[in-house]
């Protein structure tokens, strides 16, 4: 059930009403839990049985954690984030690993064959693998007890809103608003509501009508043009921004509707002036999880420059892979780390933030970099990243069709700037009083429904 | 107050029936049988039929003239032609299912199977009996991959009563779901859109949505697209990529291999149970012949690999070799216009002719 369908209008405005007509936390939080298990089975019912185990590890994990002192504390940890880091590496990891140990044997003239298995991968894995780690994790640190109830530990890693693409979120922030009652707010419901129109605008309207002219040039490198390709970059990023911010929308108003906070996922990431300040802006619940969980703990920049380096190196390449089991996401995720570490030698990153030509300067270099990176990310294979930037640098003729008309072009390329500078200039939804609030809800349906593009492409992030 | 809870709990109940319904398959199948009578007489809330074409109704573009075409096929009566000595049996799907008896020469009987329906049958051994297995394109990956058909068109008969039929299982059986995935329709978001919106009091935004699109995208919404030339609509499904279904989509020498091995095993097998022959046609999608830009070339691969032993009906060159291969489809429509099918009956009945002769 992705957020942009029929079902999922359907199954939020049922949940939603019947959430606020119970009286009682404990039957909101076991009816948001059940509600949970049928949007996580509407993908693959199966494997709710694998997050379900992977819940139950964890919870008694993070009983024991606390209960127990010294080393045995440390062998809970280590039990739990081994289940967790054993589900993805088996079912995440497993096939990319063995695919590399076939093309090594193959080049060194042996020939091995090792069982690849024949399985999905389990939809948002990633993402509550990851949020069910940060609770082991403080509860290690001691930043957080223990939760006594299985139910909200469960509806903790299963909260739809967030289950499938995050934010990853921290259990300090969520586990104490899953159990206080708070009574229906109709000024939280409009945010919500708004946010998630504001979403599906994203999605529908901007996202997806890329998506053709991205589909199109990844698919034609060797025909289109250099002018065309470099567009179909430059687009790709707009509709991998709006695609995935666009989800976070949705996430956070349907959590805002039921009066729970999620925290923020992005913060304009394309209005950066250097690569570090982009990841403090894309994500922000994955950099923050690395910062805190990875980073840190291995030193963080306290141990010396180069130690400082090898640490912000380590911390991209993982956060490469965990985008996918594929070099193309660590090449991404290896680049972004060594512009890093470019730039902290610079130590400039900011200085130009009161002449507006410096900044605006190295805001669009910043945005140019992130473009041609993206291209890894977005490409099947390093091969076809390779030759989707060679075909651009060699600036030669082609097609010059991207699979819209001029008149979409002209209107995609308004849509994306009235969207940054709505985001910019009115962060907040036109939601003062009621009126407004109808109005603007009416018009952004009518807009979604009208201009949208309906092809049921998943988010991009589903996959990880 | 007492407004607003009432309108909640109306919701609540709408949106719980309606889930309700379209997850299952046996009360949206019941739905749909009483709404036939609104869609049969035009009714407000019936759902709208395009006369003009399956694509026009879907992308709503009915207003478009150009995509306007009306269905007129017109088969020559040829009842009387021939010795009536053969059996013909047309395993096949949308694209013959208008073509009635009469238009094939030499027939004693003819029995349509449209390829979703199971069904057992005997063969007569006084007649030659003829199995013509025809698909559309978009189809054939997702069908003849495997030999699941042979699950579907059942004989339970002796041709010859020197070399008895030895009676096999079916390799592949329908799958039903079972378990968990009775729980998860996975047509639950069209079985929604058809029981809340589907409705001819509700076309308007529909339509709004779609003169939009067109005026200004040069567009069709949903799963229709318009023709590089903008004469033509086309199934989506048959030009993207990464879709089975898709003249488009890359195909691996692997799986023409697989495909054709499948086709040799149907052969084999339905031989085996009777039939004098076993043909195959394959329809082209209006895509590989109207705009073969990037055609995987699906049917030339199947019809030339040397492993193939089934004979083909083979209307795709002649649709390739055409004059005017515009004039084969109708615009609005995933289906052949007259012209095509007839191509296609002339091809059969030529093949039909020479049987008749082998029989005497």
């Amino acid at each position: 059930m992705t957020f942009n369908s029929l079902q999922f209008l359907v199954f939020f405005m049922v949940v939603t009403l019947w959430f606020f007509r119970m009286k009682q936390q404990k039957g909101r939080i076991l009816l948001l839990l059940l509600a949970s298990c049928y949007f996580y089975m509407s993908f693959i019912p199966e494997y709710i049985l694998i997050l379900g185990g992977t819940i139950a590890v964890d919870y008694f994990a993070g009983l024991l954690i606390e209960k127990k002192e010294g080393s045995a504390r440390k062998f809970w940890l280590v039990m739990s984030l081994i289940a967790n880091i054993g589900v993805l590496a088996v079912f995440k990891y497993y096939n990319f690993f063995i695919d590399n140990i076939h093309t090594g044997a193959l080049f060194f003239g042996k020939s091995v064959t090792l069982p690849i298995l024949k399985i999905a991968l389990p939809i948002g894995l990633s993402f509550h693998t990851f949020q069910a780690m940060s609770y082991t994790i403080e509860v290690y640190r001691k930043n957080q007890q223990a939760e006594r109830n299985f139910i909200v530990y469960a509806l903790y890693v299963m909260f739809y809103p967030q289950l499938v693409a995050g934010p990853i979120e921290r259990p300090q922030n969520i586990l104490a608003q899953l159990k206080e009652y708070r009574p229906y707010d109709w000024n939280n419901a409009k945010e919500g509501l708004s946010r998630m129109l504001w979403g599906f605008f994203k999605k529908v309207v901007v996202a997806d009508r890329l998506a053709m002219i991205t589909e199109r040039t990844y698919a034609h490198i060797h025909d289109s043009s250099s002018l065309a390709l470099f567009a179909g970059a430059v687009f790709y990023s707009f509709q991998i921004y709006c695609d995935f911010s666009g989800y976070s929308d949705i996430a956070l108003g349907a959590a805002k509707v039921m009066n729970i906070r999620l925290m923020e996922n992005f913060n304009q990431p394309y209005l950066s002036r250097g690569i570090s300040e982009f990841w403090s802006r894309w994500h922000i619940s994955l950099s923050s999880w690395f910062r805190d969980y990875v980073y840190i703990p291995l030193g963080g920049n306290r141990k010396g420059k180069l130690r400082h380096k090898l640490n912000v190196i380590v911390v991209f390449l993982l956060s490469g892979l965990w985008h996918g089991a594929n070099w193309t996401f660590v090449v991404w995720g290896l680049l972004h780390g060594l512009l890093v570490i470019l730039l902290i030698q610079r130590k400039k990153e900011n200085e130009g933030e009161k002449k507006p030509f410096i900044a605006i300067a190295r805001a669009i270099t910043s945005f140019m970099l992130v473009t041609f990176l993206w291209i890894f990310f977005r490409s099947e294979s390093i091969t076809a990243a390779w030759a989707y930037i060679t075909e651009i640098f060699r600036w030669h003729s082609g097609s010059n069709y991207i699979g819209i008309n001029r008149v979409e072009l002209l209107f995609s390329i308004v849509v994306i700037g009235l969207m940054l500078f709505r985001e910019k200039k009115m962060p907040e939804h036109f939601i003062k009083n009621d009126r407004s609030f109808y109005l603007y809800a009416l018009a952004m349906a009518a807009i979604c429904y009208l201009l949208g593009v309906f092809s049921e492409n998943q988010f991009i992030y589903f996959q990880f | 107050m007492l407004v607003k809870k009432i309108v909640a709990y109306l919701a609540v109940l709408t949106g719980t029936t309606a889930l309700v319904l379209a997850t299952s398959r046996t009360l949206s199948e019941q739905i749909e049988n009483c709404r036939s009578y609104a869609l049969n007489h035009d009714l407000w809330w019936g759902q709208q039929r395009g006369k003009w074409g399956d694509l026009t109704s879907m992308s709503y573009l009915d207003q478009v003239n150009k995509f306007c075409e009306p269905k007129s096929y017109d088969f020559k009566d040829l009842s009387n032609e021939g010795e009536k000595n053969i059996d013909l049996y047309l395993y096949g799907d949308s694209y013959v299912t208008e073509i009635p008896k009469g238009a094939f020469p030499c027939l004693d009987s003819f029995i349509f199977h449209f390829r979703y329906d199971t069904h057992e049958y005997t063969l007569n051994p006084a007649k030659r009996n003829i199995l013509i297995i025809e698909a559309s394109e978009r189809f054939v990956r997702e069908r003849f991959r495997t030999t699941g058909m042979l699950s579907n068109l059942k004989i339970d008969g002796y041709y010859d009563p020197l070399h008895p039929l030895e009676k096999k299982k079916p390799k592949a059986t329908a799958i039903t779901p079972s378990g968990f995935a009775t729980l998860f329709n996975p047509h639950i978001n069209q079985n929604l859109e058809y029981h809340l919106f589907n409705y001819n009091f509700l076309i308007y935004p529909r339509q709004l949505k779609a003169a939009l699109n067109f005026e200004l995208f040069n567009r069709a919404s949903g799963d229709v697209a318009i023709s590089d030339d903008g004469k033509y609509l086309f199934y989506k499904m048959t030009l993207a990529q990464g879709n089975i279904c898709s003249s488009y989509d890359r195909l691996a020498e692997k799986e023409v291999k697989t495909i054709v091995a499948s086709l040799d095993t149907i052969y084999d097998h339905y031989k085996q149970a009777g039939f004098a022959e076993v043909y195959f046609s394959v329809i082209p999608n209006p895509v590989s012949i109207l705009q073969p830009g990037w055609y995987n070339n699906l049917i030339p691969l199947i019809q030339n690999d040397p492993e193939l032993k089934v004979p083909f009906i083979d209307v795709y060159s002649l649709f390739k070799q055409h004059q005017q291969p515009a004039s084969l489809y109708r615009a609005g429509d995933t289906h052949w216009n007259n012209n095509g099918a007839q191509i296609w009956l002339q091809l059969v009945n030529e093949m039909l002719r020479k049987e008749s002769e082998k029989q005497k």
